[in-house]
């Protein structure tokens, strides 16, 4: 047919080496896909489409999609690990919760944390701790910026993916240290409940079967029994284990202002 | 003497009687030519077919003759409201209420040419046909053949510029015959062709331009026909420099499937390279593409969120092309599952993500060297490829060649027919 026979001109004198330089093009020019640069454009149409299909399909290609949960989880600059953070208030009232959250957040001292740990019980934590000592360093910091009654608890943290320089924890000095003695004694939280009754009941079984003065404290509505009261930390860790040999393993060593 | 002036005076009388005569006839009033043609088809076209709701204005006479009586709306009526109510079809605003029970066909006759209606805002000529039964709820409208096409070539090629004027003159011949099929191969009894791009796009007064009214005229009862005969053609925007041949059934000695392939070239150019679409790159991500394949093939939702959620593999083949390089058929597999496309599907499944159709099915794949799940479609042209390339049409108008020429050139088995003058 005519339209056939004149077409046999475009076929001649195209080689494969002439493509070689435009393959680059096409490369270079996927940054801009798919508003064409004006460089491919002249390219694709100064040449017989055929001969592009010929000189650059890829008939079958595989595609990946990683799928949205890794997508959020690479996307997020940290992963969850077993830690420690410091609790600052648990309460009911959830604007409590907040107010008290932004009240740490402009001490700017860590990333402050409203969590609902049970429907109507809002808890607020500071921190993300890899170690019970990293904890209790930063416990005395919160303690010094008037925030007395935090205590230390295991949870779920945040670790950067990245390495993070941050600015070393500073390691109390031998008087911060005696200041804190002074102002702090060291007990073991054996439990908090919502039912004082049953913190007063226990709080008598306790304090006879370890031989420790025993105490109860009210935090919002949430009631603490605190078991010992010690100088120093290594002493309240001996009575600690005389608990978990006890089977009672949620207890943990707390500071408690005097 | 006395003679002459009996003569005289008689061709006074007579002039003077002449003169009252003429005086008394009734003169010729310049209105507009009655509706009805005689020489020109008519042809029926589908609005709307599943009318729910729409608003209806006139601009001149229209009259709606039910049992009980006659009805005129003019634009003194002011907008109506027409809706099917159940079993119902309710017209109606603060001036006109009609409640009207189906079955039923309703006719709103113009009584002069001129004269239009507005159907959700778009003006149109003719008769305006509403047609309501159990399994039809159709809005018609029913005008001569050249009427139509004054509604239909603007809006299949660009009608501004003066220099298209021959491509202008082959669409509209392209368009005539396409109608003319229509009507001499009804699918239905209701309507000829639909009002969208399911046929041709027809948008009634909406858009004109003295090109179009030129080109109408001028080409007036012209139509392409294969040996005498209809025949139904086809056209695209832009062929990317190859265009698709099925052989008719004439030349292809009973095999009418034959598809052949031709370059859309003369004087060593191109024609259609002036087009926009005449080549083009798309970006499409996987999962653009699973979202496509739910939609195109109802995949459960449930079982898509979980590919979306946990990952997956998606694999694109091309298992074959036509000979001009079109993809005839697409495999698609998704962890495990096989989905085979061809045709139109392989365009939607290529949809971007506002769900634009792919250009063409002239293009070639590329993945993406630095991401893995994003790869490219590099293309040429849009539309089929069968029949008149529109912006080809243009490229040769430019370069001088007349329609005869055009239509010659795209359509080579077929020649000129006047239907009527």
């Amino acid at each position: 047919m005519r339209r056939e026979t004149e077409t046999t001109s475009i076929h001649s004198g195209q080689t494969m080496v002439r493509w070689a330089s435009v393959i680059l093009l096409l490369v270079l020019s996927s940054s801009v896909f798919p508003q064409m640069s004006p460089r491919l454009k002249q390219f694709l149409e100064s040449r017989n489409f055929l001969e592009l299909i010929e000189a650059y399909k890829q008939e079958k290609i595989v595609l990946w999609n990683e799928g949205n949960k890794v997508r959020q989880e690479k996307a997020r600059p940290y992963v969850v690990a077993d830690g420690y953070r410091c609790q600052v208030l648990a309460t009911s009232s959830r604007e409590k919760a907040v107010a008290e959250a932004r009240k740490i957040e402009s001490l700017k001292l860590d990333s402050v944390y409203v969590i609902e740990a049970s429907p109507n019980l809002y808890k607020v934590y500071v921190g993300n701790f890899q170690t019970r000592r990293d904890a209790e360093i930063f416990l005395d910091r919160l303690r010094n910026a008037g925030i007395t009654d935090a205590w230390i608890t295991p949870a779920k943290i945040h670790v950067p993916k990245a390495p993070v320089v941050k600015a070393p924890i500073p390691t109390p000095s031998a008087e911060e240290e005696e200041a804190v003695g002074k102002t702090f004694f060291y007990a073991i939280q054996v439990f908090a409940t919502l039912d004082s009754t049953k913190a007063f009941t226990l709080r008598d079984t306790f304090s006879k079967k370890f031989n420790q003065p025993c105490e109860v404290i009210q935090q919002g509505k949430v009631w603490k029994l605190l078991l010992g009261k010690f100088q120093d930390r290594a002493s309240a860790g001996e009575l600690l284990t005389r608990l978990q040999n006890e089977k009672i393993t949620d207890a943990w060593i707390t500071q408690v202002a005097r | 003497m006395r003679l002459h002036r009996f003569f005289r005076m008689k061709i006074c009388v007579g002039f003077a009687l002449v003169l009252m005569l003429w005086q008394c006839a009734p003169q010729l009033r310049h209105t507009a030519p009655a509706v009805e043609e005689v020489h020109q088809p008519e042809i029926r076209i589908c609005l709307d077919d599943s009318l729910r709701e729409a608003t209806l204005r006139f601009d001149g006479n229209f009259l709606l003759e039910l049992e009980e009586a006659r009805y005129w709306f003019d634009e003194t009526i002011g907008e109506l409201n027409v809706s099917v109510r159940g079993e119902y079809l309710v017209i109606k605003n603060d001036k006109r209420f009609f409640e009207l029970t189906t079955p039923l066909q309703v006719v709103f006759q113009p009584q002069y040419e001129y004269n239009t209606f507005y159907w959700n805002d778009i003006p149109y000529s003719g008769k305006l046909l509403l047609y309501l039964d159990k399994s039809h709820r159709l809005v018609i409208n029913q005008l001569p053949v050249e009427k139509y096409l004054e509604g239909v070539v603007p809006f299949e090629m660009p009608t501004q510029n003066p220099e298209y004027r021959e491509a202008i003159f082959a669409q509209t011949i392209a368009a005539r015959t396409y109608a003319w099929y229509a009507i001499e191969h009804p699918e239905n009894e209701f309507y000829h062709l639909f009002a969208d791009e399911r046929d041709q796009v027809y948008r009634g007064k909406l858009r004109s331009s003295p090109l179009i009214e030129t080109a109408i005229k001028k080409t007036r009862g012209k139509v392409l026909a294969l040996n005498d005969h209809s025949v139904r053609v086809q056209f695209h925007s832009t062929c990317g420099g190859i265009l698709e041949v099925r052989s008719d059934s004439e030349s292809t000695n009973g095999n009418p499937n034959t598809i052949t392939m031709a370059y859309d070239l003369m004087d060593n150019e191109f024609n259609c390279k002036i087009s926009p679409k005449y080549r083009w790159v798309e970006v499409r991500t996987a999962e653009t593409v699973l979202q496509n394949l739910k939609h195109e093939f109802q995949l459960d939702s449930s079982l898509v969120q979980k590919w979306l959620d946990e990952g997956f593999h998606l694999t694109i083949e091309v298992v074959s092309r036509k000979p001009g390089g079109r993809v005839n058929q697409l495999r698609l597999v998704v962890n495990e599952r096989e989905f085979l496309v061809d045709g139109y599907r392989i365009r939607a499944v290529l949809r971007d993500d506002v769900g634009e159709m792919l250009p063409s099915e002239l293009f070639f794949i590329n993945q993406s060297p630095t991401n893995p799940g994003k790869f490219y479609i590099v293309g040429a042209g849009y539309g089929h490829g069968r029949g008149m390339c529109q912006w080809g049409a243009i490229g040769m108008s430019l370069r001088g060649y007349n329609y005869h020429r055009i239509l010659n050139f795209y359509y080579p088995e077929l020649s000129i027919k006047t239907l009527y003058q």
